[in-house]
């Protein structure tokens, strides 16, 4: 489903990502691990659109299409979702009003038929029950002074609504306490099926004891040096990075 | 800096332009109009006094150029490029009514003429100034708290500003509505005033206007003049309206004004109407002015509102929203004079613009020395949606008392790009992405309109004006 093969990106001329390869297939659940500065986050933005990062090198492939020559609004479509490490607030924009036009702007572009108000709001709240959102939470500006934990649940109820195919979730453990850090987890879960792919991108081991991989990488100054099954996350928790980036030069 | 030239004082000249000693450079038949205010010889004395003391300010000061601070942005080099007649009699045109709500009452100029005027709300008068020098039973000025005499000597012309296109209109223009509300009274629905220009060709229209309002009376008024561009009407020309408010002790009003002369998008918006309108408000005591005012478009759409704060405990909240486009000029000055001790003042104004558009704020608060215990606020933002896009925005304070609460700000910005990212990985394509960024930039300009079938016309106004169609404003926080 996700195929990145050798991609090099660079950002402002200076090499982030230096020759990443990794495959994903339908309803795997992959962590990429790494110390600041790995250039895990790197990877979440380039894989999600974002401008400012050039490709100098290699490809990706989302469900047999190339990805990288797409917009973000149509990788959007297509099914790639990403939850950030730091949502962006937007004043003067009501979250439920924003996801109904992201919502139906994703079904105009992949030829289905608009939700009416009604209908969406029906779905809306089926969802948010998923991650415990409040009718009060869902109805305010987009992230506007919500706390890092209601941030991180506003990100998981937008996925559950927008139902991505693959869903990057990047670094959303951190900021969480025990118990938001649970509710989360219990949203992510919840939408792990076989037919969606995750991929979890976080510094600690925490959050994977809570939504178990099926792999897990080590990014390393821009390359994965060593993938493994989810023990991997549990030796690198006990014995640190230090150790395996030493070996990897 | 000139500021002393902007100041309006009881029937004086400033004669700081003396020595341009005509109307030098200016048109022509502007001279001949200045030299000749359109005195009608059935106008009372103090009327005939109001013209010639216009048409005397003109023939010193003339029309401004760009050599004044006040109005060096102001592109006034093509204003007369055409030649241009004044508007004597209104056309007998129908006129397609813009306003929003059925049941409104609604006073209508042409080419800014007073026609005709349907108003059934109890707790009001309003009639032609035409009119109302005939009748005989007007209440006195006293019964609305300003002075003796009568109400119309009293308050006509004593707020509006005295120089250049003012002073123009106060020297010719043909007539005016006069809206007088009573003390006490409660308007249950707006009054929608609605000038427009019909004329086909390039004229030189006058609208006028005169509220005044009796102790604790609260009302709202709606003026609009909005150009519909399927027809050819208005082009050339220049609106040039004078508008004065005078709020009894305690009296409320909520004022709305829209002026977007080149509505809709439109290819030719080079010979669309220009708009200078004129504001000007006296405030007594403890009485309140909420003023909304859009500016929507236009090769030169400028607003001047003054707010004189000349009673104790009177509050202003003048909010004002801009949008120019490609060849756009959108301009507000808006003055607040703090005369009186214990009031407030806000002025808040968002701006919008594309292309090579240009907008132009000029705020300024004056807090006189007695007027302890002031609190004046300024906040202007700007959002560039072009890298050709021009702003000028100058909030300033004049501060001569020392207890007061004052604060001015100003920022322009561009579209951020972290938001934008946001909502178009989400699914947003970039122009509604853009469009929601816009849409929650102005939307709180509008939001505390009282009326909802008004509240949503504005915004739907707004929102075409900004390409903001496809989304509403109930639907946003």
């Amino acid at each position: 489903m996700l195929e990145i093969k050798n991609l090099h990106v660079s950002v402002g001329g200076k090499a982030i990502l230096k020759g990443v390869s990794l495959s994903i297939g339908l309803g795997e659940v992959h962590a990429i691990m790494g110390p600041n500065g790995s250039g895990k986050s790197t990877l979440s933005y380039v894989l999600a659109g974002k401008e400012g990062y050039e490709v100098t090198g290699g490809s990706v492939r989302f469900c047999d299409e190339d990805l990288l020559e797409k917009s973000a609004e149509s990788r959007a479509a297509s099914g790639v979702f990403l939850s950030f490490q730091y949502p962006v607030a937007i004043p003067g924009v009501s979250n439920i009003y924003f996801l109904k036009a992201a919502l139906n702007a994703q079904r105009v572009a992949r030829g289905e038929s608009e939700l009416d108000a009604v209908g969406f709001m029906k779905l809306a709240r089926e969802k948010a029950k998923l991650v415990e959102m409040s009718d009060t939470l869902m109805k305010r500006a987009v992230n506007d002074g919500f706390s890092g934990g209601e941030k991180k649940r506003n990100e998981i109820f937008q996925m559950a609504l927008l139902e991505p195919k693959l869903a990057i979730l990047d670094e959303t453990d951190s900021g969480l306490d025990i118990d938001a850090l649970k509710t989360v987890s219990q949203g992510v879960n919840a939408l792990r099926n076989d037919e969606r792919s995750i991929l979890l991108i976080t510094h600690y081991q925490r959050l994977l004891d809570h939504v178990v991989p099926d792999f897990v990488h080590v990014l390393h100054d821009g390359r994965i040096i060593k993938s493994g099954d989810k023990s991997l996350a549990q030796q690198l928790e006990r014995d640190g990075y230090a150790q395996l980036t030493a070996a990897a030069g | 800096m000139n500021h002393v030239e902007d100041r309006r004082g009881a029937n004086k000249l400033d004669g700081l332009d003396r020595a341009a000693g005509s109307l030098n450079g200016q048109p022509k038949h502007l001279t001949v109009w200045a030299e000749s205010p359109a005195v009608e010889s059935r106008e009372p004395g103090w009327l005939k006094e109001v013209r010639e003391q216009a048409g005397a300010a003109l023939k010193v000061h003339g029309l401004p150029t760009r050599k004044s601070e006040r109005w060096r942005l102001t592109p006034l080099k093509d204003l007369f490029a055409e030649p241009i007649q004044e508007a004597q009699v209104a056309s007998e045109v129908a006129v397609a009514s813009s306003v929003p709500s059925e049941q409104s009452s609604w006073l209508h100029t042409v080419d800014g003429i007073p026609t005709t005027a349907s108003v059934l709300l109890p707790g009001v008068r309003v009639l032609k100034l035409s009119e109302a020098l005939q009748e005989d039973r007007l209440p006195p000025s006293s019964s609305f708290g300003f002075g003796t005499g009568d109400v119309l000597s009293s308050c006509f012309s004593h707020a509006a500003r005295r120089e250049h296109f003012a002073a123009l209109n106060s020297a010719r223009f043909v007539d005016a509505w006069v809206v007088l509300v009573e003390e006490r009274a409660v308007l249950e629905k707006p009054l929608f005033v609605q000038h427009q220009i019909v004329s086909s060709r390039p004229t030189l229209a006058y609208p006028r206007l005169l509220v005044v309002a009796g102790a604790s009376s609260q009302f709202s008024l709606v003026e609009t003049l909005v150009q519909e561009t399927s027809d050819a009407s208005g082009l050339d020309s220049i609106a040039n309206s004078v508008s004065e408010v005078f709020l009894g002790p305690g009296a409320h009003m909520t004022h709305i004004s829209i002026k977007a002369p080149a509505s809709q998008t439109d290819a030719s918006n080079d010979d669309r109407v220009r708009v200078l309108s004129h504001i000007s408000v006296r405030q007594e005591r403890d009485s309140k002015y909420q003023n909304t005012a859009l500016a929507l478009g236009g090769r030169l759409n400028r607003l001047d509102l003054d707010v004189v704060l000349a009673g104790k405990g009177a509050e202003c909240v003048l909010k004002g929203t801009m949008h120019a486009a490609d060849g756009d000029h959108v301009a507000c000055y808006c003055e607040v004079d703090h005369a009186a001790s214990d009031c407030t003042s806000r002025e808040e104004y968002r701006s919008v613009v594309d292309g090579n558009g240009h907008v132009v704020f000029n705020g300024t608060a004056r807090v006189h020395r007695d007027a302890q215990r002031t609190e004046a606020h300024q906040d202007n933002r700007n959002l560039l949606r072009s890298d050709r896009a021009v702003v000028h925005t100058k909030p300033h304070l004049e501060i001569d008392a020392d207890d007061v609460r004052c604060s001015h700000g100003a920022t322009v910005g561009s579209m951020d790009d972290e938001q934008l990212f946001y909502l178009r990985s989400r699914g947003l394509p970039d122009d509604q992405a853009r469009a929601l960024l816009t849409q929650a930039f102005v939307h709180e300009q509008v939001e505390h309109i009282p009326f909802e079938d008004v509240r949503l016309w504005v915004a739907d106004r707004m929102q075409k004006s900004m390409g903001l169609m496809t989304m509403t404003f109930e639907e946003t926080s």
